[in-house]
């Protein structure tokens, strides 16, 4: 698999500064298509609206975390494949077990830089 | 001469002496003595506010300039320092994540702080002290426990606690 770089990327976190840093180092990555969310319950209807190549995902928001949107996108018929980076300050190991065991695709842990993301970008896609 | 029952009754003296006096320091904790004292721990958390709402600030600041110097950049006919000074608004920016990881760990403290002040809450009135104007005993100990995976959520961990980058590779790869 190879990345488009105009592929629709959906960014899910509840800290707008956040989501501001990671729009910044996924253009400077080269992906300029971006759409953002502030927690799993506005994200999974705004991906009922629109096919996305790529969720990158905080976990700890409210209603909705990360990691039970995942879940709603795995189960989800349309949606099962749609690629998921986590992007999360919770590096516990039985979290990221549970994140495998939901279908994470990748799982960053906060802090993280440009490399980092790019690297978990090609590790699902292949080269940028 | 068997001496446990008398050993035990001191024992037990002491436990008495020792509830009453826990009773009165617990009482005189939020003895209403003036408005700070009665306020303590809620203006040390609205401080602690106060500090995530201003790096917060900070941050979008830094952040707007390091779009005028990615713009300055994109403009600049030498490309070499055009590289240089886009690879240095990316290091700053990657830099200003450090304000989520510390907005995270202050909003932790600050919950701590409103659990504590719950719990001494809670023991003030059941010792029959008077409680201080806005503190409620029958409050809520634990913010939150609205989502199935609220259990989960202990981050950011301390330094060496929780998984490295690597660490977690390799548990996703296994």
């Amino acid at each position: 698999m190879s990345v488009n770089k105009l592929m629709p990327i959906l960014i899910v976190d509840d800290y707008k500064t956040m989501l501001r840093i990671v729009r910044g180092l996924l253009n400077q990555i080269g992906f300029t298509n971006i759409d953002e969310a502030s927690d799993g319950t506005a994200a999974y209807q705004i991906i009922q609206k629109k096919p996305y190549g790529l969720v990158i995902s905080d976990w700890n928001m409210e209603p909705m975390s990360g990691y039970e949107l995942l879940k709603k996108i795995r189960a989800d018929e349309k949606t099962k494949l749609l690629p998921f980076i986590m992007v999360t300050a919770e590096s516990k190991t039985d979290n990221v077990i549970a994140a495998k065991q939901a279908g994470v695709s990748n799982y960053i842990v906060k802090p993280f830089n440009a490399e980092t993301l790019k690297q978990k970008i090609e590790a699902v896609f292949g080269p940028i | 001469m068997n001496t446990a029952p008398l050993s035990a009754a001191r024992e037990l003296q002491k436990l008495a002496e020792f509830i009453i006096q826990a009773r009165k320091e617990i009482v005189a904790i939020n003895a209403p003595k003036g408005e700070d004292q009665k306020k303590n721990l809620a203006i040390a958390a609205m401080q602690l506010d106060e500090v995530v709402q201003h790096t917060e600030e900070a941050t979008n600041t830094i952040m707007d300039k390091c779009d005028a110097i990615n713009r300055i950049a994109a403009n600049i006919n030498a490309p070499q320092t055009s590289k240089e000074l886009q690879d240095i608004a990316l290091s700053i920016l990657e830099a200003c994540s450090f304000q989520d990881i510390t907005g995270q760990r202050i909003r932790k403290v600050t919950r701590t702080l409103a659990e504590i002040e719950i719990r001494v809450a809670r023991l003030v009135s059941l010792f029959g002290g008077k409680l201080p104007e806005g503190v409620h005993a029958d409050a809520v100990v634990i913010p939150g426990q609205k989502r199935p995976d609220e259990h989960m959520m202990d981050g950011p961990q301390l330094k060496g606690a929780g998984a490295s980058q690597e660490e977690i590779d390799k548990l996703l790869n296994s």
